[in-house]
Parts: structure tokens; sequence; C-alpha cells
């Protein structure tokens, strides 16, 4: 198969970009618009664009596979630790005599595994569906 | 003021959408009624939602869409065993006539099931034609479904050739 | 006689939709305000973020974003057994 030059080396220029404009949206997600879901699904278009035009993986599937297990299990345990310090399950840890900025810390880590959990999803699905029909 | 005339707009995009007969295009009208959609989430003061909207409605659905489209336009053919050039010429004037991509696959690699045990059921290719050569009448078998659209003008295209022939076969009623 | 049915049908609903849309106002409608007036007193104190969404889906409703989320990886899980073909693939 043939692959224009001009678009894959557009596109090794914008892929950093992307990336880090996908993680500022996660990171920043209680402060101002944006969150877990919407920068999950920037992170998994710069993936795709890369592998859609260039036919190579940028990074590896099957490491991602197996974040997305750890990941599974760190969010429970994340969610749970509450008990402990409050007595209520499914909330923040810290109790409402902290700062803001020691309490923020408990919706940046829950946004993060969101949005890494979906570009996930996001980019496997695709990868399949590419590939379908091909020997 | 300004909802209003993006509404009126959205109302034109649609009927276009509705009457245009050309794939690539709609792609790109389907990506500009997204974008028209989220302006409207916008400026009704929800901009999470339009957020989302563009990363999934600019991007990611005319990706479908196209990879969709560029599987529709080649012609899959498996063959079970090497033949002799004739066939091929004749396969080859029909995809050039129909703007369609020849593609030939072994019979073997198809349906080894060594390597694979029970994911060959969901791993198999789409095959449009199937061809073999009968020995003993001495001409080629194309067997295809009578479902199958991209097949049309082969049986008409075939009668030229003596020693081509084909066959349509019809579905199996299936138990779903 | 079908083509004339089919564009019947499609004023019927744009003439439909034309009605809905002039004849809804927002201002006028009674809701019931309870839950909303809780979140947008009660929001920045208790969950320390500035996104209203995001403390509601974070916060008061973290149940359902838990399931959510899990649900990714059973689809995940699911795609991936059917695309197991060479086994140096996934």
């Amino acid at each position: 198969m043939i692959f224009s030059k001009i678009l894959i080396t557009i596109s090794r220029i914008i892929l950093p970009f992307l990336l880090m404009f996908g993680i500022y949206i996660i990171l920043n997600g209680d402060i101002s618009v944006g969150g877990g879901f919407q920068g999950g699904v920037i992170i998994a278009t710069s993936y795709l664009l890369y592998y859609f035009i260039k036919g190579q993986h940028p990074f590896s599937l099957s490491k991602m596979l197996k974040i997305d297990k750890y990941l599974f299990i760190f969010l429970p345990v994340m969610v749970l630790i509450s008990y402990f310090t409050r007595g209520y399950f499914f909330t923040n840890w810290f109790d409402l005599t902290y700062a803001y900025e020691i309490r923020r810390l408990f919706l940046v880590l829950l946004n993060l595994v969101i949005g890494l959990k979906v570009a996930i999803g996001f980019v496997s699905l695709f990868v399949v569906f590419i590939e379908e029909g091909n020997s | 003021m300004i909802k209003t005339f993006f509404l009126v707009l959205l109302l034109f995009i649609t009927l276009s959408i509705v009457l245009q007969k050309n794939n690539k295009i709609l792609v790109v009208l389907y990506s500009g009624f997204s974008l028209i959609a989220a302006s409207l989430y916008f400026f009704n003061h929800a901009p999470d939602v339009a957020l989302a909207e563009i990363a999934v409605g600019s991007a990611f659905m005319p990706l479908i869409f196209l990879i969709a489209i560029s599987k529709q336009t080649t012609f899959t053919v498996m063959q079970q065993g090497h033949f002799h050039m004739e066939v091929k010429d004749f396969l080859y004037d029909f995809c050039q006539i129909e703007n369609l991509k020849l593609k030939i696959v072994q019979s073997e690699d198809v349906f080894n099931d060594e390597a694979k045990g029970i994911y060959g059921v969901f791993r198999r290719q789409d095959i449009d034609v199937i061809l073999n050569y009968h020995p003993k009448m001495q001409h080629y078998i194309l067997t295809c479904k009578q479902s199958n659209v991209m097949t049309n003008k082969l049986l008409e295209m075939s009668l030229k050739y003596p020693s081509i022939k084909v066959v349509r076969t019809k579905d199996i009623d299936t138990m779903d | 006689m079908k083509r004339f049915k089919k564009i019947a049908v499609a004023l019927f609903i744009t003439l439909l939709m034309i009605q809905i849309l002039l004849h809804f106002d927002y201002d006028e409608t009674l809701y019931n305000t309870a839950s909303q007036s809780y979140y947008v007193e009660n929001g920045l104190e208790e969950t320390s973020s500035k996104n209203l969404v995001t403390a509601i889906y974070l916060d008061y409703r973290l149940f359902d974003s838990f399931f959510e989320a899990s649900l990714l990886l059973i689809v995940v899980t699911g795609i991936a057994f059917m695309t197991i073909k060479d086994e140096d693939m996934l």
C-alpha cells in the first residue's frame, strides 16, 4: 500500500500536541469545563490518527490492555477507602476541615482513571474494526 | 435570535443529507451537522456536552463511515489452487467497469482450522465469489450469493466467454 | 401514490415540530427545584470543586460512575476475545 508522505509528516508533528491537550483537559476537570470522558476521547483520537495514516501502532496494544486490568482493580480500592476515614462509602476521603487544595486530589485521581479507561476502550474497539477482514 | 438561525440551518442540512446519494459527501455533511448541534448545546448553557459532542461527532463517526465505505469497494475472490490467466482477466475487466478493487485469497488461509480452533468462526472473511475448476467438463465455475448486489452484472458478462459459468445460490434461512 | 404518502408524513412531522417549538416557553413552566437549589447552594463547600457537573458525577452520584467505568472493561474483554487470530497480536 502507498502511504502519502505529507500526511505522515504532519501527523507525526501533531501527535504530541494532541496528547498534551487531552491530558490538560483531564487534569483541569474540576476547575473548568472538561472532565474524564471528554479528555479520554481526545487521547483515543490522537492514537487513531497516527494508526489510520501510517499503519503501525504508536504504542503497543497489549501493554494498554494490561494497564486497563490494573485500573479495574484500582478503582474500587479508591472508592472504598472512605469507609475507614469518614464512615460513608462512595465519597471523598478527607473531612470538611481540610483546605480545598488537599481535597482536590481525590477528584483529579478519579478523573485520570476514568479518562484512561475510556481511551483504551475506544482504541481497542477501533483497532478491531479496522483490521477485520484482513488475513 | 441566534438559536432560531441555527435551528433553521440544521433543518436545511438534514434535508440535504436525506436527498444526497454520493457517499463521500454525506460524511462531510454529517460532520457539519454535529458541529452545529454542538454550537446549539453551547448556546443553551451546557459546555461539557458540547465538548463531548465535538470530539465524538466530528472525529470518530466520520472515521467509522470512511472505513466502512472503503471496505465496500473491494471484491474478494477465493480460489482453490492456481488457475489460468483467462479467468483473472475476466474478473479484472469486471472490476474495472464497476470501479471495484480485486482481491484474491487462497482457500487454505481462510479455513485453517488447526491454528485457530473456535476463533475461526469469528474470523472468517467476507467472500464474494468462490472460484472452482471442473476437470471433466473443462470449465470454470463461479459461485456467488443471490443477495449480493455487486454480482448482478457478472452473469451478463460471462455469456461471452464459453468456458466460464456463473452460479447464483439462495441463502439458507437462519433460525434466529 | 407512495411518493404522495411520504411527502404527507414528512409535512405532518415538520408542522408538529414547529408547533411544539413555538408554544414551549422555558420561563413559565413550573419545575420542582428542590434538588437544583440544594446543589447550587452546598455544592462548592462539600465537594471542593468549582464545576458543578464534576461535583455531581464524582461525589454525589459516584455509584453510577463506578459501574459505568467497570462496564467498559467488560466491553473490551468481549472485543479482545473476538479478535484473536494469531497469538502474537494481542
